[in-house]
């Protein structure tokens, strides 16, 4: 039969029966996939089941088409993933028509299972994730982008009850073809085979052609969410709409949906569905490490994965791929490097940069972790990433307690020092030795120890590599950081002026932390980053901060939290309306003396009593049962302040001392 | 101190003063010297509770090269352990805590 024949249906050579290439009999059709029909065979020489896949006749005679296929099932092949389905043959029938024969696996898929179950538990998700992401990880290391993963293309071979399954992926790199094809997502028999748009990544709903890896961990985190909540995260009532949400709206966190769930889930997807590719997990490694530490669990095995980013780039794939360590470290300036020894850098927006920073925010973004920083072996700050505002000064002053503690270790052993951890009332501190240098994590007392050891581990190992790589940490540390902006406080020691915050002057840094902290009360990950989102243009000024606060508090749905929240929240900052006077400069300028590094700042919100409209805001009751967030360290070095009510002049005169170079009310 | 020690693992435990002195130990270890050696770090490592307004130490460990070490702290003493180096030092610092409470 030539390759221009009749349609695959009226082809007399797939039928039951039929011997494919002398070595396969066909038995039955299992089904009809976007691009052919799948069909049950005996292999006639090893006499077992196989699965064969032949592509359509619409799609054999196009050149494009088949070379596709031919590339795209020898890669398959080369995958040899137990997690991904097995090809055991490729080649043409009788009248042209290619086929793949694969492995016949027994089981169902996702898909199905979801039908049966709704949703599923956690437990099962985090199988189905990570054995997913070992066959991704194989494959993105031959530079092979799968561009179809959805649930019907995850096939859970054994008892799925018992999480007793393993899973296969299906059809891989078939639909890479079939997406270069296709010029659009309207339904048509073209469309369709890129398979359900509700799994597609932005890139892929914007029709880029350039769709790498990170399409792929994107659609995966597509169906982790189905999973866990049942509901695809975009929908619509048309393809149209449901395209519009995947690439620009945000899903509705998943422990709203399960509130189960730990908030870390939220934080987990808000990553794996980053509309930036580049702000995305780098691999499905980490993709899957992650999702396992914020599910509760420890990944299994991390040496069946296989890294992605830099195999994948090795072979020539077409990756815009972020950096991995390694590669920052060949890529160093010296003007960077000479800058670096200079200033510590505040890496707290450069997730997706390499190196230091990537290791930093890995561990920063572990749920109630309030701030990490590299520590060089002076004690100076390398690198800190914290979101809460926490100062880089804090984290070195508390290493250099660490190391005095230590000293008298010595007298045990000479052996140095590779992990500290304190578990305080409200705080929990974290050190890993890297080559000379202090990983120091700071996290409130309800960050998972387990999870956050885990996370620091991971980001010790990386830094070690990349010390190792670049054949000394110092060089290594200080080549990957790529921001080094200046110091917003410059230190004061001994003597500060007492003064008094202006209506325009910009809130501080602090209270903007401790804002952010009682705003992630009520709504986690989501709430850091609407206050982040909100300071873009700069941070409010105290006359505008009331509003700001208000503003903020209507993204809060409960109204007892949300009252709860505006309260403590106007309650960080003087109300400009109520202050005295301005005295004349002469007078409120008076130097004091700053308490020493050691003496604990009594802070005035314990020390005084809720003013009365606060307290009514939120009723005593409720109050009471508010679970009191952690304090802050640097709002408790800062000491924000309690202000009177808005209508209640102040008639005390407040003070104002610069104390490691903030701000902090005192009592007359 | 005998049942922790069987529980916990690890080469030995003692039960020591807030200053440092050994009241009770099990196992093969220099009880008097931890003790004393924990007493002047704890006080050292509790200034950074007041560094960063953490409040009371609770607990805390330290991992070296050869050795772990455990400190439960608590009102007027503290419970200490030295066991091998290991990976996860989290599940022992906890399983100390939670001894004899």
């Amino acid at each position: 039969m030539p390759a221009n024949g009749p349609s695959s249906e009226s082809v007399p050579s797939i039928f039951p029966g039929a011997t494919i290439s002398g070595r396969f009999r066909l038995v039955r059709l299992l089904g009809r996939g976007s691009m052919g029909s799948v069909w049950l065979a005996r292999h006639l020489t090893l006499d077992v089941d196989v699965a064969v896949k032949f592509i359509d006749a619409a799609f054999r005679d196009q050149k494009d088409h088949r070379g596709r296929f031919a590339l795209e099932a020898q890669a398959a092949a080369r995958i040899n993933s137990p997690h991904v389905v097995n090809v055991l043959d490729f080649g043409a029938e009788a009248s042209g028509r290619l086929y793949i024969a694969m492995e016949y696996l027994q089981g169902e898929d996702v898909s199905k299972l979801l039908e049966r179950s709704g949703r599923l538990s956690p437990a099962i998700t985090a199988r189905i994730v990570s054995h997913a992401c070992r066959g991704l990880g194989r494959a993105h290391a031959l530079g092979i982008a799968h561009r179809d993963v959805k649930p019907e293309n995850l096939f859970l071979v054994g008892a799925t009850e018992d999480e007793g399954f393993v899973l296969k992926i299906l059809d891989f790199g078939v639909a890479k073809s079939a997406q270069k094809g296709a010029k659009d997502f309207t339904g048509t028999a073209v469309g369709q085979l890129v398979g359900s748009p509700a799994y597609m990544s932005p890139e892929q709903a914007h029709g880029s052609l350039d769709v790498d890896f990170r399409s792929d961990l994107f659609s995966l985190a597509v169906v982790a969410y189905h999973c866990l909540t049942g509901v695809v995260p975009f929908g619509g009532d048309s393809l149209a709409e449901l395209l519009i949400g995947i690439v620009s709206k945000d899903p509705v966190p998943v422990t709203r949906l399960a509130p189960g769930l730990p908030r870390a889930v939220d934080d987990w997807f808000q990553r794996a569905l980053d509309k930036n590719p580049a702000r995305r997990f780098a691999n499905a490694k980490d993709l899957a490490q992650a999702f396992h530490m914020a599910i509760g669990q420890h990944a299994s095995s991390a040496t069946d994965y296989t890294s992605s980013s830099s195999a994948a780039a090795s072979r020539g794939a077409n990756v815009a791929r972020p950096l991995t360590g390694s590669d920052t470290v060949v890529h160093a300036s010296p003007v960077a490097s000479q800058k670096a020894s200079a200033h510590h850098a505040d890496v707290s927006n450069h997730t997706a940069s390499s190196g230091v920073p990537l290791a930093l925010a890995q561990v920063a973004e572990v749920a109630n972790v309030l701030g990490i920083a590299l520590i060089g072996p002076e004690g100076e700050p390398v690198a800190h990433h914290s979101l809460m505002g926490l100062p880089a000064s804090t984290f070195s002053d508390v290493t250099r307690r660490v190391r005095e503690a230590l000293d008298t270790f010595e007298s045990l052993e000479s052996t140095r020092s590779q992990a500290l951890a304190l578990y305080f009332e409200s705080a929990t501190v974290l050190i890993r030795w890297v080559e000379s240098h202090a990983v120091v994590v700071v996290g409130t007392e309800q960050v998972h120890p387990t999870v956050l050891s885990v996370s620091l581990n991971a980001a010790a190992s990386k830094l070690q590599t990349l010390a190792k790589q670049a054949g000394g940490a110092a060089i290594a540390f200080r080549s990957t950081i790529s921001s080094l902006p200046e110091n917003e406080f410059a230190e004061v020691s001994g003597t500060a002026l007492v003064v008094r915050p202006a209506a325009t002057d910009p809130v501080p840094d602090a209270t903007i932390a401790r804002l952010t902290q009682l705003f992630a009360k009520p709504l986690g990950a989501v709430g850091r980053l609407a206050i982040q989102q909100r300071l873009k243009g700069g941070k409010p000024t105290v006359q505008a901060y009331p509003d700001f606060v208000r503003r903020l508090a209507t993204l809060i749905e409960e109204a007892s939290e949300r009252e709860a929240f505006t309260a403590d929240g106007l309650r960080l900052v003087p109300q400009i309306e109520a202050a005295p006077p301005v005295p004349p400069p002469a007078k409120a300028a008076a130097l004091v003396s700053a308490p020493p590094s050691t003496q604990k700042l009594v802070s005035p919100v314990a020390s005084q009593p809720a003013p009365p409209r606060a307290a009514a805001a939120a009723p005593a009751a409720q109050r009471s049962a508010l679970p009191v967030p952690p304090r802050p360290p640097s709002a408790d070095l800062t000491a924000t302040p309690l202000a009177a009510p808005a209508a209640d002049p102040i008639t005390k005169t407040k003070k104002f001392v610069m104390y490691r170079g903030r701000k902090i009310e005192v009592d007359e | 101190m005998d049942a922790i020690l069987k529980e916990l693992k690890v080469q030995g435990v003692a039960l020591s003063s807030d200053a440092g002195e050994a009241l009770e130990s099990a196992g093969g270890f220099d009880a008097e010297t931890l003790c004393a050696v924990a007493s002047v770090a704890a006080g050292q490592l509790r200034e950074i509770g007041d560094v960063l307004s953490a409040g009371r130490l609770e607990r805390w460990y330290l991992v070296t090269e050869q050795q772990a070490y455990y400190v439960s702290e608590r009102s007027g003493s503290r419970l200490v352990a030295a066991g091998d180096a290991v990976k996860n030092a989290e599940a022992t610092s906890k399983a100390l805590h939670r001894a004899g409470r």
